[in-house]
């Protein structure tokens, strides 16, 4: 089991080694999508221990997996699979474009694979120091990525995702210090009071006011990594600039680690503070959607809208744990997946679309579905999924969350449905006319549509579709015990 | 464990808890003329002094404490922060691109030392010492710090320029780094290890944004990030 | 007359006949080290002398407040003399006048004076210093005010000789940030208040750029003389107070004897001539600031006591 733990990030990792080599595009894109499937097919294997053998723990809380770790290890290892498989046509089209020089190629692939190896392996560990440690380090990858393109407005939204970042994922330091000096009544050695199941087991003995102060800036820290409002100003010129399969890594799989620390955190936190905890993510998660929501009227950049939406999705998130309860969690976890594989394939098909009408202004789009009929209609079904609309997963997700919500106070429930309509009639129309219309004047480049493109995007949208109607048994149990692990 | 010993080698009335003391306020001090100030080589010479000092105070509590891995980041601190970190920036950002004066200040000096006081103040007012039940330091030490930690965030907001706001953020690390080593003194080694290995490498990339920023816009004085606006 | 009264009387003596030797000596050792010749040390009597002899001329359009304005500054300036700690440790027989924040209202009440009479004469220049002062003053109060604080806040009371005890009898107390920071405030507050660099140049005779100078152009004679008297023992009391509340208040005499007055003036030389030795070097190395930056300058001077006060409250012994 350790060397399957150890290879779930290893094998995506082993990917930076190959701008070593003289692989051109194709190769570096094809030694990506290798690392990635395997990385996926591990973390399935260790899931699939994890669900027979129970949690699973070794150096010292440093490598911890239970069945929490494994979820979100599946879900980011998934994302990291369909990036990936994106990158081949995307790095075979930029090469043959002139898009991007050969350095920036390989930068490319060095920074993609360390992205998604050092996500995957701040998953793994129970130490919540080494947890912020790697957190940060995947960040600052990912910075190289947003600014891969090298223009000036690559490098400014580059410049603020590392400020930003870094600033907020200070504050999240500060709140891992204070964590561990809430820990300090209990009588444990220094490496074991950083570790999430000491902490958990004891969680009532905590310092009340460290403690408090340590959650409080934990939401605050890992809430801009995962782009709750008002930490979110980094996002939407962060996923708008990079290169579409990064975007879908940031958007779907960043995110989410940023969110699974909050998870620790809040499993830690609520036995000594109770409600608080909830009312934190309450208050964050609200206005995370309403932002999201109120910025996603506006037309312009396609990419930034759908930046806007994942600073929406993590709020719903974020309000669903906040609703909390087996229901509650049960509805952040499933919808983490499905915004995951949602998210994957819009930002893919934003690629498509950005090579072929070389624009990321999405008033200059339209015709999508005339000029690219797979493109197009995938653009629009991604767009409906992402929505929430049946018969997708999110539907699922959001009712559960909704459920959620009319548990507790039925009025927070309905402020939740308002915004997520008026969510859905902003970005609904910014893409119904991108996809229909005639196609606009200036000529995309008319090329076949490659099966190794379309690949990723057409799984994306069969996994939504079938989670949308029936959760596999193996995935309702995990979720469950996931569920289990933290309360 | 060692730490009710600790506790009270580490008090306000002993040498160590003075020098602590002392050595906190020279940062914020240093904190609040990198705020007041208009010149790069000024900013970077703030930092270097502010880094100097703070591996000064890691080596009086790791020597009050008998922790030998605080020597060693006592030592990583001088050569990365007081040394490495101002030189890089010097060379590889100030004399390239001939920068002296920083113009992109959203307010102006004396409303930011002002704003900067108030925020020490309210550091001061929010850090309690009953908070603190088991405070391993000099009592002042963790109000100072955080109000290093807010200044260097109030710099980040104020400037404009790139430099000055990468400055800001290495000021807050350097808060919250005096908050680790004398907060939580027994903080694993690795996992500081690691902290400091994030931090170079941050600097590193940005310094490298910095640098394609100033080419890219090829303007004279700073990069002004005015391309991504809403 | 017992002994307080004659080390009363003694103090005051010293600070009258002293104030013009401080300051020639400081004029001489900026000269060497300018590499001039200068000015003896025993020059501003011999201007005193001159100009106690010389009649003076007062404007028409001046009032009795011209008139009076010398004899005000100089009388105030005698009284804060009687109520610090100059040669002796105790407080002599009218040091109740006054404690420190009183002893500021008296040197401001002085600093009045003379702004006022400069605008009697209605001379432009005396109005622009006038002005230029008072601007000065308000920023420099507040400062002043918290840096007493500071060290009140070490003595738990205002008493300029309870404080000095506070400081001479605890090792501790002395390296504490709250009294460092509000010695390097007041030291800012002694070269902001008596017009040296950075603020002003003090052998600067271009009346445009004037700061306290030109509120004296109009007088001669004998009310120059004594405004003139009168400002150099406003430099040596602020200096005093400096050295022997802040930097060394060790060395006083106990106010039993005459003789341990005559030791304190003694030790009192010896301080002088560490801060004089420390405004010389200020003043030859660093330039005059422009005018509205002398904000920023006593601005920091109010941010080192304020950060100086607020360190005392969360320092716990």
């Amino acid at each position: 089991m350790t060397t399957l733990v150890v290879l779930v990030p290893v094998l995506p990792l082993l990917g930076a080694l190959a701008p070593l080599t003289p692989l051109r595009a194709r190769g570096l894109g094809l030694v990506l999508a290798a690392g990635g499937l395997g990385g996926f097919a591990c973390a399935v294997a260790a899931a699939v221990h994890v669900a027979g053998h129970g949690t699973f723990e070794t150096g010292s809380g440093f490598i911890y997996v239970d069945s929490l770790s494994s979820f979100f290890m599946l879900t980011v290892a998934l994302v990291v699979v369909l990036a990936s498989v994106g990158s081949i046509a995307y790095l075979r089209h930029e090469e043959q474009h002139d898009g991007l020089n050969l350095l920036q190629l390989r930068l490319y692939a060095a920074g993609f694979a360390l992205f998604g190896g050092l996500m995957l392996a701040s998953l793994e560990t129970g130490n919540l120091g080494l947890l912020w440690v790697l957190i940060e380090a995947s960040t600052l990858a990912s910075a190289v990525l947003v600014g891969l393109e090298g223009k000036a407005s690559s490098l400014e939204a580059a410049w603020k995702y590392i400020i930003v970042s870094s600033f907020g994922v200070t504050m999240a330091l500060v709140a891992t210090l204070f964590l561990y000096y809430a820990s300090s009544p209990l009588a444990l050695s220094p490496n074991q009071r950083l570790t999430w199941p000491a902490l958990f087991l004891h969680a009532g003995a905590l310092q009340h006011d460290s403690l408090r102060l340590a959650f409080l800036l934990g939401v605050i820290g890992y809430g801009t990594k995962v782009g709750l409002a008002p930490m979110h100003t980094w996002l939407p010129d962060a996923h708008s600039e990079a290169p579409s399969p990064a975007s879908a890594m940031l958007s779907a799989a960043l995110l989410n680690t940023g969110m699974y620390a909050i998870v620790r955190f809040q499993a830690v936190a609520t036995p000594e503070l109770g409600r608080y905890t909830n009312h934190v993510l309450l208050v964050f998660g609200f206005a995370s959607i309403a932002i999201g929501a109120l910025f996603m009227v506006r037309r312009g950049n396609f990419k930034r809208l759908f930046a806007y939406s994942s600073v929406e999705h993590m709020g719903i998130i974020s309000v669903a744990l906040g609703f909390g309860g087996v229901l509650g969690v049960y509805g952040a976890l499933l919808h983490t997946l499905n915004h995951a594989i949602g998210k994957s394939v819009l930002f893919l098909t934003s690629g498509e679309v950005v090579q072929r009408w070389r624009t990321r202004d999405a008033g200059r789009v339209a015709g999508v579905l005339t000029r690219a009929p797979l493109v197009g209609g995938i653009l629009l079904l991604g767009s409906l999924a992402i929505l929430g609309s049946p018969p997708f997963g999110l539907f699922l997700s959001e009712f559960t969350i909704v459920r959620a919500g009319f548990r507790g106070s039925s009025w927070l429930a309905f402020l939740l449905l308002a915004l997520l309509v008026l969510a859905f009639v902003g970005f609904a129309r910014t893409t119904a006319d991108m996809a229909t219309g005639e196609p606009a004047p200036v000529d995309a480049n008319a090329e076949r549509q490659s099966v190794v493109a379309a690949l990723p995007l057409v799984a994306g949208l069969a996994a939504l579709l079938l989670l949308g109607v029936w959760i596999p048994g193996g995935l309702n149990s995990l979720i469950m015990h996931s569920i289990g692990a933290i309360t | 464990m060692s730490l009710p010993l600790a506790a009270e080698s580490l008090s306000a009335a002993s040498t160590s808890g003075a020098l602590l003391d002392l050595s906190a306020v020279v940062m914020l001090l240093a904190a609040f003329a990198c705020l007041g100030s208009k010149l790069f080589d000024r900013y970077v010479a703030y930092y270097a002094l502010q880094s100097i000092v703070l591996s000064f105070a890691a080596g009086v509590v790791a020597f009050a404490l008998h922790q030998p891995d605080l020597w060693a980041l006592a030592v990583l601190t001088f050569l990365i922060k007081g040394v490495a970190i101002p030189f890089a920036t010097r060379r590889f950002l100030l004399d390239r691109l001939e920068l002296h004066r920083d113009v992109a200040i959203s307010t102006g000096l004396s409303t930011s030392l002002i704003i900067g006081a108030f925020l020490t103040a309210f550091a001061y007012l929010a850090i309690r010492p009953h908070t603190l039940p088991h405070a391993l330091v000099a009592s002042a030490v963790v109000p100072l710090s955080t109000a290093i930690i807010l200044l260097g965030g109030l710099t980040m907001v104020v400037r404009r320029h790139t430099i000055a706001q990468l400055i800001g953020w290495l000021i807050l690390e350097n808060g919250v780094f005096l908050g680790a080593i004398t907060l939580t003194a027994t903080f694993p080694f690795i996992v500081e290890a690691g902290i400091f290995l994030d931090l170079v490498a941050a600097v590193l990339i940005m310094i490298t944004f910095v640098s394609g920023l100033a080419h890219r816009l090829a303007t004279a004085t700073a990069p002004e990030l005015r391309e991504l606006r809403h | 007359m017992s002994t307080g009264d004659g080390l009363q009387i003694l103090q005051s003596a010293v600070v009258l006949v002293l104030a013009p030797l401080y300051a020639g000596v400081l004029t001489r050792a900026e000269a060497i080290v300018q590499s001039k010749r200068g000015p003896g040390v025993l020059q501003p009597y011999w201007d005193l002398a001159k100009l106690l002899r010389k009649g003076s001329t007062v404007s028409e359009h001046a009032s009795w407040i011209f008139r009076g304005a010398p004899f005000v500054a100089f009388a105030c300036y005698l009284t804060v003399s009687t109520i610090v700690p100059i040669v002796t440790d105790e407080p002599l027989p009218l040091a109740f006048l006054a404690d420190l924040i009183g002893g500021a209202f008296v040197l401001a009440l002085a600093s009045f004076a003379v702004s006022l009479a400069a605008l009697d004469t209605a001379s432009p220049y005396g109005g622009l210093g006038s002005s230029r002062t008072t601007w000065l003053g308000s920023l420099a109060e507040p400062a002043l005010i918290l840096v007493f604080f500071t060290v009140a806040a070490l003595s738990q009371s205002d008493n300029p000789y309870l404080e000095n005890h506070a400081i001479a009898h605890s090792g501790a107390a002395y390296v504490l940030p709250t009294h460092l920071l509000g010695a390097v405030a007041f030291f800012m507050l002694v070269l902001a208040e008596n017009g040296r660099i950075p603020i002003d140049n003090p052998s600067g005779t271009i009346e445009i750029s004037m700061i306290e100078e030109s509120r004296v152009l109009e007088y001669s004679g004998r009310e120059y003389a004594l405004v003139k008297w009168a400002s150099w023992m406003k430099l040596f009391l602020l200096s005093a107070i400096f050295m022997n509340v802040f930097v060394i208040p060790w060395g006083l005499g106990h106010a039993d004897t005459i003789a341990g007055g005559f030791l304190g003036l003694a030790t009192l030389l010896g301080k002088l001539a560490v801060c004089g030795l420390a405004i010389v070097v200020i003043d030859s190395s660093f330039a005059k600031l422009r005018f509205f930056r002398i904000a920023e300058f006593l601005g920091a001077s109010f941010l080192l006591a304020l950060i100086g006060i607020a360190t005392s409250y969360v320092i716990r012994k």
